[in-house]
């Protein structure tokens, strides 16, 4: 992003920021409550229009993982059903063949076993654990194999064990070909691995080089 | 009972039309739900209602008064009388569009207060239907009729003409089910598939509001309205997976609908259109009664 300003409408929360994710970067994004780290992330992702400045993107394919405390969970669709919104959506899935809805099935099930959901796969969403479902929408991001995820507090609902799991494995998928950014209060921070720190500081963005 | 059978034989195909209209309400309604858009749903009735008497109202400002105003006035309406859908149509469905219009982009863009904002149009809408009845000369018992259209009196040919239009939208929203649920679910995720949740909302809006207008002309407004909220609800406190939810919705609607008229049929001298409405919510609640006290025992033993 260059020179981007964001916000919504005329509301501006950001007046100029300059900011580049590289492949194989693994950010930590923080900030104060209120300081706009999610409206910066949906920027980030393109979901926002920039109200003025320029975005590039070169990934190919992006993911998001929300906050699980805000998520919609009154839906009745299932674990499953949630993680197969993160692949491409046919016009008509009916109109698929039989191979092609064969596979969307594998990847889905492959995933829902990787992040250990099988035993929830066909419950719904408002019947599982704030864990199971911060995995399931990890799942979600995950199943399309993004080359850029972005997730804002992935260990907001989780215990010490489930941010332990977390942390394992978006260690696992931070690669020299793909990018990672967490959105966090610092909580998760001693167990995510990361290379890269940005910071908001009163409507800026403010980028640190990581500490050991 | 042989009564109530006399009834079903004269009325079958108004009765058999009308659990077609029924349950595609319910199915437009249990989206509106879903979305948490039901005050929408109801509005938007209330906009269909007011455009269907300000259609009326300009057509028989250029026409026959009394034919036109038949289109409300049914029973009243000299049997066999000829139904100018098309002339009539050329007035209401622009009247709807326009009315529609400012709803839809509310809807679409996302306003403040939106529930305060929609309940504003709402009683703006009822209280505009009789002025708009004054104004273009409209008598009272025009009024009565308004707000509970006599359905066992509509000519099967107008429920026929609407019923390509409705098929179309339906195939439409079914073609379209799965984005519209998922960017009325996810519209960050929705975007990130390439799927513009703006587009697929204003489609969805869209073809409810049409969908309305046609509902209301026909079955009256206070009976699409529980069409539109009655059965999805129960549905999603009945049953757990969507598709089971989409099936019981439709099943709903349809015994709704189905047991109402013979409800209607046995208290011949009621009217309809009240006892439908009423049926349909009251047989709603007892089956949210029976769900919760079927729950209670389930746990206890």
């Amino acid at each position: 992003m260059t020179s981007a300003v964001i916000g919504y409408g005329r509301k501006i929360l950001f007046s100029a920021v300059d900011a580049a994710i590289h492949r194989g970067d693994v950010i930590f994004l923080s900030g104060p409550n209120g300081s706009g780290k999610s409206t910066l992330a949906k920027a980030l992702l393109g979901v926002l229009p920039l109200i003025a400045g320029r975005r590039q993107c070169s990934f190919a394919r992006l993911a998001y993982v929300p906050q699980s405390s805000q998520f919609e969970t009154q839906y009745p669709i299932t674990v499953a059903e949630l993680v197969e919104q993160g692949l491409p959506e046919p016009l008509l899935l009916m109109a698929c063949s039989p191979a092609a809805r064969k596979q969307r099935t594998q990847q889905v099930t492959a995933i829902i076993n990787k992040m250990q959901l099988s035993g929830c796969a066909d419950l719904l969403l408002r019947e599982v654990s704030g864990g199971q479902l911060q995995r399931a929408l990890i799942a979600r991001a995950l199943v399309c194999e993004p080359d850029f995820l972005l997730l804002d507090e992935p260990f907001s609902n989780l215990d010490r064990s489930g941010r332990s799991e977390t942390a394992q494995l978006l260690r696992s998928y931070a690669r020299p070909d793909t990018a990672l950014c967490i959105i966090d209060h610092g909580d998760g921070l001693q167990h995510i691995f990361y290379n890269r720190v940005w910071e908001i500081d009163q409507g800026r963005l403010v980028a640190r080089v990581k500490t050991p | 009972m042989e009564r109530i059978a006399a009834y079903f034989t004269q009325y079958q195909p108004i009765v058999l039309l009308s659990l077609i209209y029924f349950a595609a309400m319910a199915y437009v309604g249990l989206f509106l739900i879903l979305r948490r858009a039901s005050l929408y749903g109801m509005v938007l009735s209330q906009v269909a209602q007011v455009s269907f008497l300000f259609g009326l109202a300009v057509a028989s400002g250029l026409g026959d008064h009394e034919h036109v105003y038949a289109m409300i006035n049914r029973s009243a309406a000299a049997p066999g009388s000829e139904w100018h859908f098309l002339e009539i149509d050329l007035y209401v469905f622009p009247a709807t569009l326009l009315f529609m219009l400012p709803l839809i982009v509310s809807a679409v863009r996302g306003v403040r207060n939106k529930e305060t904002l929609l309940l504003q149009g709402m009683i703006f809408f009822l209280a505009a239907y009789p002025l708009i009845n004054k104004a273009f000369g409209g008598s009272d018992v025009i009024l009565a009729k308004a707000y509970f259209t006599e359905i066992l009196y509509t000519p099967p040919a107008m429920f026929v003409h609407y019923l390509p239009l409705v098929g179309v939208l339906l195939f439409t929203l079914i073609v379209l089910q799965r984005r519209i649920l998922l960017t009325g679910f996810d519209p960050i995720q929705a975007r990130l598939l390439g799927i513009s949740p703006q587009l697929y909302d204003a489609i969805f809006y869209f073809i409810s509001g049409i969908m309305l207008s046609v509902a209301v002309r026909i079955l009256g407004a206070y009976v699409s309205m529980a069409a539109l909220v009655v059965p999805g609800y129960v549905a999603l406190s009945l049953v757990r997976h969507l598709r089971s939810v989409i099936l019981a919705t439709l099943a709903l609607a349809i015994i709704f609908t189905a047991s109402g008229f013979v409800l209607a049929f046995r208290l011949d001298n009621w009217p309809t259109e009240p006892l439908l409405t009423t049926h349909t919510v009251l047989f709603g609640a007892l089956l949210l009664v029976a769900r919760w006290l079927v729950v209670r025992l389930c746990r206890r033993y």
